[in-house]
């Protein structure tokens, strides 16, 4: 479902019209900008829906689980 | 570009800190203490000081600069784009455990049968709407929602204290201070460290050397109303906010005066998605601004639709349920944010003054061209 909703909003913005919204010179940064960024999240969304074990937010907690704990004084 | 009074300043900080501070913090909290939960909530103090530090040095080394602007002119082009977007993904990914939070609560609360898909681009939709009317426009919606709350809250929250009971309290501190600091991470490291969010609004603040002062007043005046809150929750239905989402939600259905006055948890819902759309609003536009910075243009609108269409998305791709939002805010999020909002920033600063002033000032000039 999610690679779904990724790969419909990818869709969504690719044929949105960026000048009617954007001044000159930054509708392209724009629409770049959101198929890029939608580009990204709908491959971590196809990676997520093969490898549900593989979180999108793993490395964060693989980097700042263990300080965490040891704010908490059990790390 | 519009600028923002000190009182707008304050609320918005206010609202960022409560926005979801009201809704979970009362059970983050009873997760490791009960008893002395109330002498958890001060710990905001905590991260909204060292969020009052970060802001006094940077309003002294980079008058009139962003936190993102900062990164770049002192880390130069490569390492600083990279803190920038490790900035922006850190607001990115906050937004969307916001975002999560907001369709949590509003289907958990009051729309059941509506999918979270909906209710959340309706909320992240309000918000982005405020983020392109602009910042001046997010500030004077916060000055329009303080009246209300002021009249409404002490009237749902006095009514409950009919069911309040005093022993719940008793012993003080019986496990001593270990509990009361572990429920108070949350509160200073998540919640109080929101605070820097500010450093993002530099360009449009109207006195910007009063940005520490604010912070501090800020976190002060949300200590004392979560202070209250808590007591409050604690003190109407005791233990059993230890196993409930939002305790408040339950201290207001508690309500009952008569056969007439009952179920004001809809005056409360009201309030809260209000206070929520703010805090997701106040997040977003930091957001686009970051965004600005990175891509070096001169306004900031474009990145409005762009971004709040990721965060929507993102809140439901990043947190399945709430149960993975809370696990999050509990295990990850306080060295996050710490390492992102005061390691990161004191660490640029301490290479700023290594440089010294005259290679930044060599920087600024080409820069200030650029980002303007």
């Amino acid at each position: 479902m999610d690679g779904v909703l990724a790969s419909i909003l990818a869709v969504i913005a690719a044929l949105f019209d960026w000048s009617r919204l954007a001044p000159e010179g930054v509708a392209a940064k724009g629409t770049w900008g959101t198929l890029i960024g939608l580009g990204v999240l709908c491959a971590f969304a196809t990676a997520y829906q093969w490898w549900p074990s593989i979180h999108p937010l793993a490395p964060l907690t693989a980097l700042f689980e263990r300080p965490t704990l040891w704010l908490y004084g059990s790390g | 570009m519009a600028q923002i009074s000190r009182y707008q300043v304050i609320l918005m900080l206010v609202w960022t800190a409560l926005g979801t501070g009201i809704v979970t913090m009362p059970g983050t909290i009873a997760h490791f203490t009960v008893h002395d939960a109330w002498l958890a909530c001060p710990w905001i103090l905590l991260g909204g000081g060292l969020c009052a530090g970060v802001a006094w040095i940077h309003i002294r080394r980079f008058p009139g600069q962003t936190l993102t602007q900062a990164l770049h002119l002192t880390l130069g082009p490569w390492i600083g784009t990279c803190a920038g977007v490790w900035y922006a993904a850190w607001i990115f990914v906050s937004l969307a455990t916001i975002g999560r939070e907001v369709t949590a609560f509003i289907t958990t609360a009051v729309l059941p049968n509506t999918p979270e898909f909906v209710v959340g681009l309706l909320a992240i939709a309000c918000a982005g709407y405020l983020v392109y009317l602009g910042i001046e426009v997010i500030g004077r919606v916060n000055q329009f929602i303080m009246p209300l709350a002021v009249v409404v809250a002490p009237l749902l929250f006095g009514l409950a204290l009919r069911w309040f009971d005093a022993d719940t309290f008793r012993p003080v501190l019986a496990d001593g201070w270990m509990p009361v600091w572990r429920a108070g991470i949350v509160p200073a490291f998540a919640y109080g460290l929101e605070f820097a969010l500010s450093l993002q609004w530099v360009r449009a603040l109207r006195t910007p050397r009063t940005l520490p002062w604010d912070i501090l007043i800020a976190a002060a005046v949300s200590a004392f109303i979560l202070t209250l809150l808590v007591a409050l929750t604690v003190g109407v239905i005791g233990a059993s906010a230890t196993y409930l989402n939002y305790p408040v939600l339950e201290v207001v259905r508690s309500v009952r005066q008569g056969k007439f006055i009952e179920r004001l948890d809809t005056l409360y819902v009201m309030g809260v998605v209000t206070t929520l759309v703010l805090k997701l609003s106040s997040f977003h536009v930091s957001l686009c601004q970051a965004l600005q910075d990175l891509c070096r243009t001169r306004d900031w609108r474009w990145a409005v639709f762009p971004s709040a269409l990721a965060v929507w998305s993102a809140s439901f791709f990043f947190f399945r349920n709430l149960a993975e939002v809370t696990d999050f805010i509990l295990h990850v999020v306080p060295a996050y944010f710490l390492f992102t909002v005061v390691l990161l920033p004191l660490v640029t600063y301490a290479v700023a003054a290594i440089r010294g002033k005259d290679g930044l000032e060599r920087r600024m000039g080409p820069a200030r061209q650029g980002m303007r």
